[in-house]
């Protein structure tokens, strides 16, 4: 007996711990009729042409709650650094996801860099106005790198959104709907919400994608990117379950939320850099342009109205080849390598024969106190001497 | 004009809120909801199971087992919602082919029959195979139970239950839905059960460990497995999860025994982990598995069938294991790979044993005439390794596909151990036919030392 009710004490402690918000959020937040409607038409992917053109036309209301409510005033939307017209208007419906998008588009410059450390382009010319503010120019459009960029960013604004709705320190997410995956209990409160991915994506879209107008073929190539930048966390995230039963049966199932680590969401867009396609764009007389696969001509990539299909939601496409990086360059947004450090016996990209693009390299040599002739003693710890090593570090020229 | 403290601004959010680190992460989101997940479950069990153990200290005999009845089909029915009909079904057909055959000898091989006949129809044309497979354990359990009834009722060990005793047995929630087999004579016996000290202990380590496994098995594991890579240490880990996923149910089954009453007996550690994580010899992990049901078959099948030889009876083992589970691929196709595996290690062992006359055989040596003590350790070593590869092999196709709740498809079970390039049966193979080999080298030494 006293088992069972310490049983009952550990649960109420979990439900406190783990759940209570999210628990208290959707009864409290569900509202039914038509926001119903609206939340299950936001869910549902559409092509990425419809956020620059059909935004004004689903406004879409965060369900159970003001905006104003977490302190923050709209005038937040108007102080950060250059947001176009129809970004503040975006914005100005949850301002308290401002900060959020900020720190995620942070964190995917982060990782973006830990990624192409060692390569020529080490997205050191990534940062928040490429995809965030103004259109500004540090890095030549419709490149390799710029759509690895727009990956990088809405994959990371969607990745801080939805852990920031799921530790409910957001009331402006959205709720869950009913999970329709069988679970352990009658109702399905500590299975997490694999839809917080959902909904806070359908925003980090809106916001991220306002900035794009369809209507150019970069525009719309960038549109297609922070596409693929979402999918990414969907290809590596979603609620797994695994059966419990005797002899292999499935009487129980355990379900937890995969939420993919960032650090493995940025090695498979780092793995989509590699594999990027190259588009071309064909113009009709019309004006009307569309973005075609380089090598299989019949695949549309992006159709500009009509047909919404989107072939190779997978695929990372440029339009345009990119500079080596090897020489400074403002314009194409190329830093160049010199004065990169290289490794002699590197592989590939951090060899210095590739990094430094033929210049050659400076090494420098300096002394560092390592321990050395270390010996075990009796009893029981290891003695070491200090001695100067000379080691060497080596720089592009 | 644009204020230059916007950047300011930009700066003040950029916080580490969020999960920087793996295992926070893994905490939130995996070992808290498993945790919680589990509880719900367990005081479902274990509320009922200590309800049946307050009844039985009590000591109103009918009532207990007419309550016992009752919970066991709540419990079903908790778990398993509609399906719960065809468990009860199910017992009620065996009652009556137990009230027609009591008296003519043929209760068990007439019970067998009935009870197949029942889940094949069921399982071929009337149920959904998720819903089945969510079931499979449970009627498992009953085929078990019936079936030794049925048996030991022809074998004069027990008189025929009335209905109450009988629906007692089979339903009791204390062993109904994970729960190890218990022969009914165990189950009268449980009604009398007194608790001591030592069952407390045994209640409180064994949650411990389930809860333990339920983790390894469900958060820590899962984060290792990459599904694009086919390597060995995928498989193992990825049989791991498995294997720790039967742990658990194996060690809710005995706190739920336990708190039911059964006491503290070989029988009711239902599974030594310890054997199967480093495997002496497949036999040895056959039997560590699942301790009860090793039980039943080896009372039920092996020793009924062992007029006919080892072979035949190691092998009607494992159909009659194959057969309980049902129109399956899957589970099959894994005990009959156990059986090879087994098999061809103890023949393998045997001749090695005498060939370099080293006590290496499956089986420990009793008396024998062995010489050399230098190759003892190393080769069981070597056993233990290959076993653990063998296991690994025997368990990669246990994974979170989404076709698990239905039991997994042929084509899961191929194509696992196609990408795994088929190592564990070419092993059995190699094993078969160097035991061939070794065989005909002892008696040609046999003949040499004759002459």
């Amino acid at each position: 007996m006293a088992i069972v009710l310490l049983k009952l004490v550990l649960l109420l402690v979990v439900t406190e711990v783990s759940g209570s918000e999210i628990f208290n959020r959707r009864l409290g937040g569900r509202r039914l009729g038509s926001d119903d409607e609206e939340i299950r038409e936001s869910n549902s992917y559409e092509s990425p042409t419809d956020a620059g053109e059909n935004w004004n036309l689903f406004v879409r209301r965060p369900v159970g709650e003001t905006t104003r409510s977490m302190g923050l005033p709209t005038e937040a939307c108007q102080m950060v650094n250059g947001l176009t017209r129809k970004q503040k208007a975006v914005c100005a419906e949850s301002p308290a996801l401002i900060p959020v998008i900020l720190q995620g588009i942070n964190k995917a410059i982060k990782e973006c860099q830990k990624q192409f450390d060692s390569r020529r382009w080490n997205c050191s010319s990534f940062d928040v106005n490429v995809v965030f503010g103004k259109k500004r120019k540090p890095q030549l459009p419709g490149t390799k790198e710029r759509a690895v960029i727009h990956a990088f960013a809405s994959a990371g604004v969607v990745d801080v959104v939805a852990q920031s709705c799921y530790a409910g320190n957001l009331t402006a997410c959205g709720m869950c709907p009913s999970p329709n995956a069988r679970s352990m209990g009658p109702n399905n409160q500590w299975g997490l919400c694999s839809d917080n991915i959902v909904d806070s994506a359908t925003f980090a879209k809106r916001l991220l994608d306002a900035r794009e107008n369809s209507y150019t073929p970069l525009s719309a190539l960038n549109l297609h990117n922070n596409h693929v930048g979402r999918e990414t966390i969907y290809e590596l995230a979603g609620k797994t379950c695994r059966c419990h039963g005797q002899s292999a049966s499935c009487s129980v199932q355990t379900c937890w939320h995969a939420f993919p680590h960032f650090e493995k969401v940025a090695k498979k867009l780092a793995m989509k850099y590699d594999m990027a396609l190259l588009a071309v764009e064909s113009r009709k007389r019309s004006g009307q342009f569309k973005l075609l696969e380089a090598d299989q001509p019949s695949k549309r990539l992006v159709r500009h109205k009509g047909n919404r299909e989107v072939m190779e939601v997978t695929h990372l496409y440029y339009l345009n080849e990119s500079p080596s990086y090897c020489d400074p360059d403002q314009d194409r947004g190329s830093l160049g390598t010199r004065g990169r450090r290289c490794t002699l016996s590197g592989d590939k990209w951090e060899n210095c024969e590739f990094l430094c693009c033929g210049r050659g390299y400076r090494t420098e040599q300096f002394e560092e106190l390592v321990d050395c002739n270390c010996t075990f003693k009796f009893c029981c710890y290891v003695q070491c001497e200090k001695c100067l090593e000379v080691k060497s570090h080596h720089y592009c020229l | 004009m644009e204020p230059d403290d916007s950047t300011n601004y930009q700066d003040d959010y950029y916080g580490d809120e969020y999960y920087d680190d793996m295992f926070e992460s893994t905490l939130h989101y995996c070992i808290l909801p498993v945790i919680a997940q589990v509880t719900s479950v367990f005081l479902k069990l274990f509320g009922l199971a200590a309800i049946v153990s307050i009844l039985n200290q009590l000591k109103w005999k009918k009532l207990t087992l007419s309550l016992d009845t009752t919970l066991g089909i709540l419990c079903a029915f908790l778990f398993y919602q509609s399906s719960t009909l065809f468990i009860v079904i199910l017992v009620v057909l065996s009652y009556a082919v137990l009230v027609l055959f009591s008296s003519s000898g043929k209760c068990g091989p007439a019970m067998i029959l009935v009870n197949l006949a029942f889940v094949f129809i069921c399982e071929l044309l009337v149920v959904s195979p998720e819903l089945w497979h969510q079931i499979r354990g449970t009627i498992i359990l009953l085929l078990m139970k019936t079936t030794s009834v049925g048996f030991d009722i022809d074998a004069g060990v027990l008189v025929p239950p009335d209905i109450l005793l009988f629906s007692g047995y089979s339903l009791s929630p204390v062993s109904l839905v994970f729960g190890p087999f218990v022969t009914l004579p165990d189950y009268r016996r449980s009604k009398d059960s007194k608790f001591d000290k030592k069952t407390l202990i045994s209640i409180c380590s064994s949650l411990c460990l389930a809860y333990l496994t339920v983790l390894i098995s469900s958060c820590v594991l899962p984060s290792l497995i990459d599904t694009s890579s086919y390597t060995l240490v995928q498989a193992y880990v990825t049989a791991m999860s498995f294997r720790t996923s039967h742990y658990f149910v194996s060690y809710t089954s005995q706190v739920s025994a336990l708190i039911g009453g059964f006491q503290h007996s070989e029988k009711f550690y239902v599974v030594q982990p310890s054997k199967v994580e480093i495997p002496k010899s497949m036999a040895s992990v056959a039997v560590a598995w699942n301790l009860p049901m090793h039980y039943w078959l080896k009372t039920y099948v092996y020793k009924k069938t062992r007029s006919y030889g080892v072979f035949v009876a190691a092998f009607m083992t494992y159909a009659a294991s194959s057969v309980l589970h049902g129109l399956n691929f899957q589970l099959p196709a894994v005990l009959i790979s156990i059986f090879i595996s087994s098999y061809v290690e103890a023949v393998f062992r045997e001749e090695l044993s005498v060939l370099i006359s080293s006590c290496v055989g499956v089986e420990r040596c009793v008396k024998c005439n062995h010489t050399n003590k230098v190759f003892r350790t190393p080769v069981r070593a070597a056993f233990v390794v290959i076993n653990i590869l063998q296991l690994a092999y025997l368990g990669v196709m246990f994974d979170s596909d989404p076709s698990q709740t239905e039991g997994y498809s042929w084509m899961n079970t191929l194509s696992k151990w196609n990408n795994l390039y088929w190592y564990g049966h070419l092993l059995c193979g190699l094993g078969f036919f160097s035991s061939q080999l070794l065989r005909l080298v002892n008696r040609k030494e046999e003949h040499k030392k004759q002459r």
